[in-house]
């Protein structure tokens, strides 16, 4: 009895120390990903809209310097830490002057700058 | 006495003499009855100095007898003067203008000026212009230049009837033969591109919704039509506030600026059951706007530029004419039928259909083709092209894959309808649809 609830407890703890993680860390972003530096951001009540200024050579957006990243009730938002944490964000913890990388769905509506819905935005650590 | 103020007169004397020659008008006064003034039948008005005035002003005066100054093709200056030996006054008259004349292309141009003996002086020259002005009001003048290279005033005249009309005019006015050349010329057309003010609202012209912070949220007009008795004009619902949402935008043209405003958000919605119960989805991206009446309806009108082929090369967005929507395009859209838009930012581009009716994320029914399109082109009205400036109504574009500008995702008109409501009026007047 006392080995069951003595395994029991330990997996209890497991759980929630996975669920407060978070994403593993160093997880690989999946998809179309492109990183810049947020220079605006705009809530919006459909989307919080996110300007961000590309870094070139990212894989998604060939060309594009400036871009428009939707995060919705969908986006998956964490915050990457110095010391290589990353736990779950919401849209209020991203802040102008922040690096992100985000992944993209890969269809782009053509408005200037152009919109992208992201499937994940991970707000980076300063350089 | 302020030490700066002396350095203040410097450099306003250096601005007056150099500038004096610059086309830039001034107001500046003229005696009443001088040949300048002459402007018969004119209302009252502020007289305004140009560089001509200024030229007839040098002739009676710092240079006698001057009658120009141009600069060959080969960047050499050219002196006209009815009197040689108001050469140096004359150069030296034109000292800023023989400096600036040495720059940039001309960097190698003979140094000396070439001085030509001419007939008339500028002055001469200039009051024949003033007497003739007149005559611009006519419908068959397109313009009036004192030609200082042929020491002459030109006219431009719409055809033959009109060069022997302006001659007689001329000869009772008592302007000397020889003095006129008219000749005719075609009729000057206004250049603009499609990211201009328009006055007449059509399908290809740049608005603006709001921008969000540090972007600038540009986008295409769609087409004009009529929805619940009011006009609107449709663009893509992702160029309004909120996408897939009400939300009472307001739209500019070209810009989101006071003064610029030609219409608000009318009609606009979420997703839906548009495939039948259990599903969330919508047939389009587009919004109606409707218009606020500042400016005229270009019912049935899209603009259209020259076609732009090459994606590498910078798309010519120069307005050349409006093509007439006869019809709204019917039936299946085959794979391989051609389909053309105008857009603000690539102009007008056409293509092929490469996948009919694709759900792509939560809409609908959209089609994919082979057209160019950029951001911006967002809303662009598309369409069948028939050949003599008629087309047919296809839809409207809204985005394409990231990364393949050679792309791009449309919506049919008939999925703009079912979304958001019946639309009437799309057509040229005279072509009932």
């Amino acid at each position: 009895m006392w080995q069951m609830t003595t395994l029991l407890t330990a997996a209890l703890v497991c759980v929630a120390i996975a669920s407060c993680a978070g994403a593993p860390n160093g997880s690989a972003d999946v998809g179309r990903t492109l990183e810049g530096v947020i220079v605006g951001i705009d809530p919006r009540p459909d989307a919080t809209r996110v300007v961000i200024e590309v870094e070139p050579g990212a894989p998604a957006a060939p060309g594009r310097k400036t871009v428009i990243l939707l995060a919705g009730l969908e986006t998956e938002i964490f915050i990457q830490r110095a010391d290589g944490t990353v736990h779950r964000g919401r849209a209020a913890d991203m802040v102008v002057g922040a690096r992100v990388r985000a992944e993209i769905t890969g269809v782009e509506r053509r408005s200037l700058p152009p919109q992208y819905e992201a499937v994940r935005l991970r707000v980076l650590p300063l350089r | 006495m302020n030490g700066l103020r002396p350095r203040y007169v410097l450099a306003a004397l250096t601005l007056w003499v150099s500038g004096g020659c610059a086309d830039l008008p001034v107001v500046a006064p003229v005696a009443d009855g001088s040949p300048l003034n002459a402007k018969a039948g004119r209302p009252p008005q502020q007289q305004i100095w140009t560089s001509d005035d200024e030229y007839a002003r040098v002739a009676r005066a710092e240079v006698p007898g001057f009658a120009g100054f141009y600069l060959e093709d080969d960047g050499t200056p050219v002196i006209l003067l009815k009197d040689h030996r108001q050469r140096a006054a004359a150069e030296r008259y034109l000292a800023p203008q023989l400096a600036r004349a040495r720059r940039g292309r001309n960097a190698g141009a003979p140094q000396q000026p070439i001085v030509r003996k001419v007939t008339h002086d500028f002055a001469d020259l200039k009051g024949w212009f003033d007497k003739l002005d007149v005559l611009t009001f006519r419908e068959d003048v397109y313009m009036l230049d004192v030609d200082e290279v042929d020491n002459q005033v030109s006219m431009g005249v719409r055809d033959e009837a009109a060069i022997k009309a302006i001659r007689r005019e001329a000869a009772r006015m008592g302007v000397p033969p020889g003095v006129l050349n008219v000749e005719i010329r075609r009729p000057p057309e206004m250049r603009a591109t499609l990211q201009d003010w328009t006055p007449t609202l059509m399908g290809g012209y740049q608005i603006q919704g709001p921008p969000t912070a540090e972007s600038t949220g540009e986008c295409t007009y769609g087409f004009n039509a009529v929805y619940q008795g009011m006009w609107m004009f449709v663009t893509a619902s992702h160029c309004t506030y909120t996408t897939f949402a009400m939300g009472n935008t307001i739209i500019g043209q070209p810009y989101y600026r006071q003064g610029y405003e030609i219409g608000s958000e009318y009609a606009d919605r979420g997703m839906y059951a548009c495939a039948g119960v259990n599903t969330s989805c919508r047939k389009s991206d587009a919004a109606y706007i409707k218009l606020n009446g500042s400016r005229t309806v270009g019912q049935g009108k899209i603009a259209y530029t020259p076609f732009n082929v090459d994606p590498t090369v910078a798309p010519n967005l120069e307005v050349i004419g409006q093509y007439d929507i006869i019809r709204r395009y019917a039936g299946p859209l085959e794979v391989g039928t051609y389909l053309d838009k105008t857009g603000r930012t690539t102009g007008s581009t056409y293509g092929q259909i490469k996948e009919a009716c694709v759900k792509i994320g939560q809409l609908i029914c959209q089609d994919i083709s082979s057209v160019w399109s950029d951001g911006g082109d967002s809303g662009a009205p598309m369409y069948v092209w028939l050949g003599n400036d008629q087309v047919e109504l296809y839809g409207v574009l809204w985005g394409g894959p990231e990364g393949d500008v050679t792309t791009t995702y449309s919506s049919r008109l008939s999925g703009i309808e079912q979304d958001l409501g019946p639309l009437t009026a799309l057509c040229a007047p005279g072509w009932g649809c």
